[in-house]
């Protein structure tokens, strides 16, 4: 562990990473006046690193020599909400999907860019700022009041059912995060549905047919194969 | 092991005599002993030829002893009392033995014979799999050591020699370094993709699909490789899900796509279409490359295996084997055609209906 606590306005991140290479390339890459870098090298050093540091934002590499990843996030989640990334690799779909679902907030696949990793680090950041969203949404030419539950694109008003609806307040509420289809079926169709994520395929169909200028290039609602959806706020 | 396989065969040499001697039992009002002999020399023969030299030496002498014992008079005792029958077992004996070993040498022959060719054959194979894996360990080695050498290039040029370049140099050494890095990583990803497939690990999530949420996937994937080139997306209205994995799928288009963009000419557009059957969804992917000679065309999905194209070569040889593994697991299957006025078009078949599965 290194670096301290200079400045308030500073956020700390915590990386847990065995491998020394990828901590190196982390802490030239990310420290700055906005973030200071700690390290841990293993599961049971980040525990108590997470602990005594409280950091703002935890980098986790899932496979850790020490204890499973998704361990690591269940014990982070018995006393703590801090916003959890996971660093994995692609074809581990599995692996990101219950990492997700044991409380972690983001992953991303390695190897990564910086400004995508900076990207998702400063969006956890922002959610777990703001815990109430803003009641208008706004992405580029996509806007919905969440109060008056009216969407307009490009000032079309867009006339959504109510499943589409709910769907997208979903989506909105947990911008720029992905959300596994497990928890969307749970949250909108409640646990009856679990077994049927064809109902949410259709729905987020229909959906992109209303709200996206290209539905086979989707700009608003990704896909994350094998995991889940995210909606992306742009400027 | 040897001495039960020695054991049966003087097993067999036994039940030789015993048949032999049986058969004799029943012509015996017919014939005059001395004819039986023709008998037992069927059973030598009979033995040397299944059994072997040792064998059939052993059927001789037990056929003298039988045909003494059953035949000759006296009966039923191994007194002679016609002495011309110890001719008759001399001369059997010896004839059986001269037979045994000329029919063991002519077995051990073509026993050898057959050996030889075996172990021809294994060594030819061996040899083909040897220049296989040499090969496939050459391309390896290439496909995996270019980037790398491009890369540590382009930052050892940054790092020793950084103060000395201009802007523009240290920004096309940092792009190129990006650019194969990225492409590494996409062949360390095809190696294992490819890897899993052989070894049957990869384990395939078939789920009702989006066709058109694949699409994206693939093109969202392969969106900064693309740039501003056209890809045209053509879907009938109205298409159902169909069962599939979405990640492997993905996958396929993806190698497509960047096969593709690779080959065509710089703004040519590249074409995606769906349509669906009864039984089928057919998938194309269609560009206005150079096509591929009609020789080739059924092997350009085989591992490794490169078209002769002079200029532009970096492919890795596996994409399209991927994809026809993935596809292959799904029951599907993909072929490719030459295009009228020029390129290649990629079709790949889906079953509609996976069995156990309802959409």
């Amino acid at each position: 562990m290194k670096a301290s606590q200079d400045a308030n306005s500073q956020h700390r991140i915590l990386v847990i990473d065995d491998e020394a290479a990828i901590r190196r390339f982390l802490h030239s890459a990310l420290s700055s006046e906005e973030f200071t870098l700690h390290e841990a090298e293993s599961g049971h050093n980040g525990l108590s690193a997470a602990a005594a540091l409280r950091p703002d934002v935890i980098l986790l590499d899932l496979g850790l020599p020490d204890l499973d990843g998704i361990e690591v996030i269940r014990r982070i989640r018995e006393w703590s909400e801090v916003p959890i990334i996971v660093l994995s690799v692609r074809e581990r779909e599995d692996d990101k999907v219950a990492a997700l679902d044991a409380g972690a907030d983001d992953y991303l696949t390695k190897p990564f860019g910086v400004g995508e990793l900076l990207a998702r680090i400063r969006a956890s950041l922002r959610r777990s700022i703001v815990q109430s969203s803003e009641p208008v949404f706004i992405s580029a030419d996509l806007r919905v009041d969440l109060n008056l539950r009216r969407v307009t694109l490009a000032g079309n008003e867009i006339q959504l059912t109510p499943t589409e609806y709910d769907l997208l307040r979903l989506l909105i509420v947990h911008a720029d995060k992905v959300l596994t289809h497990k928890l969307i079926l749970k949250q909108i169709w409640g646990g009856a549905h679990q077994e049927q994520p064809q109902v949410l395929r259709v729905t987020i169909s229909n959906l992109r047919k209303k709200i996206e200028h290209d539905p086979s290039r989707p700009r608003h609602i990704t896909t994350e194969p094998g995991v889940g959806y995210r909606l992306r706020q742009s400027a | 092991m040897k001495y039960l396989v020695a054991a049966s065969g003087y097993l067999g040499s036994l039940l030789l005599v015993a048949a032999a001697t049986l058969i004799c039992e029943f012509i015996r009002p017919h014939l005059i002993p001395t004819n039986m002999v023709m008998i037992y020399l069927l059973a030598v023969v009979i033995a040397a030829v299944k059994l072997g030299l040792r064998p059939a030496i052993a059927t001789a002498f037990f056929s003298v002893l039988a045909f003494d014992f059953f035949f000759v008079p006296p009966r039923l005792t191994f007194n002679v009392t016609e002495k011309e029958y110890l001719v008759t077992f001399t001369g059997f004996f010896v004839v059986g033995v001269i037979i045994s070993s000329l029919v063991a040498k002519v077995r051990e022959q073509s026993l050898e014979r057959e050996r030889l060719s075996k172990e021809a054959e294994k060594a030819r194979i061996l040899q083909v799999q040897k220049n296989l894996e040499r090969a496939l360990l050459n391309s390896i080695s290439h496909d995996l050591r270019t980037p790398l050498v491009s890369i540590k290039g382009a930052l050892s040029a940054l790092k020793d020699e950084g103060d000395r370049l201009s802007g523009e140099a240290r920004q096309e050494l940092l792009e190129t370094a990006s650019d194969e890095a990225e492409r590494l990583n996409r062949f360390v990803g095809n190696l294992l993709d490819m890897t899993r497939l052989e070894a049957g690990a990869m384990r395939l999530k078939i789920e009702p699909s989006d066709v058109q949420e694949l699409i994206g996937c693939a093109l969202s994937a392969t969106e900064s490789r693309l740039g501003e080139r056209e890809v045209s997306v053509a879907l009938p209205p109205g298409l159902t899900l169909i069962p599939l994995d979405l990640v492997l799928m993905t996958q396929v288009l993806v190698n497509l796509l960047d096969n593709a963009n690779k080959y065509a000419p710089a703004m040519s557009s590249i074409e995606i279409e769906a349509s669906v059957g009864s039984d089928w969804l057919t998938l194309t992917v269609a560009d206005r490359g150079p096509g591929v000679p009609e020789s080739e065309l059924p092997h350009i999905f085989d591992k490794f295996y490169h078209i002769q194209v002079p200029e532009k070569a970096g492919g890795t040889g596996l994409g399209l084997s991927i994809c026809r593994g993935i596809v292959e697991a799904h029951g599907g299957g993909i072929m490719a055609k030459n295009r009228a006025g020029g390129g290649l078009v990629v079709e790949i078949l889906l079953p509609v209906d996976v069995q156990g599965e309802e959409v």
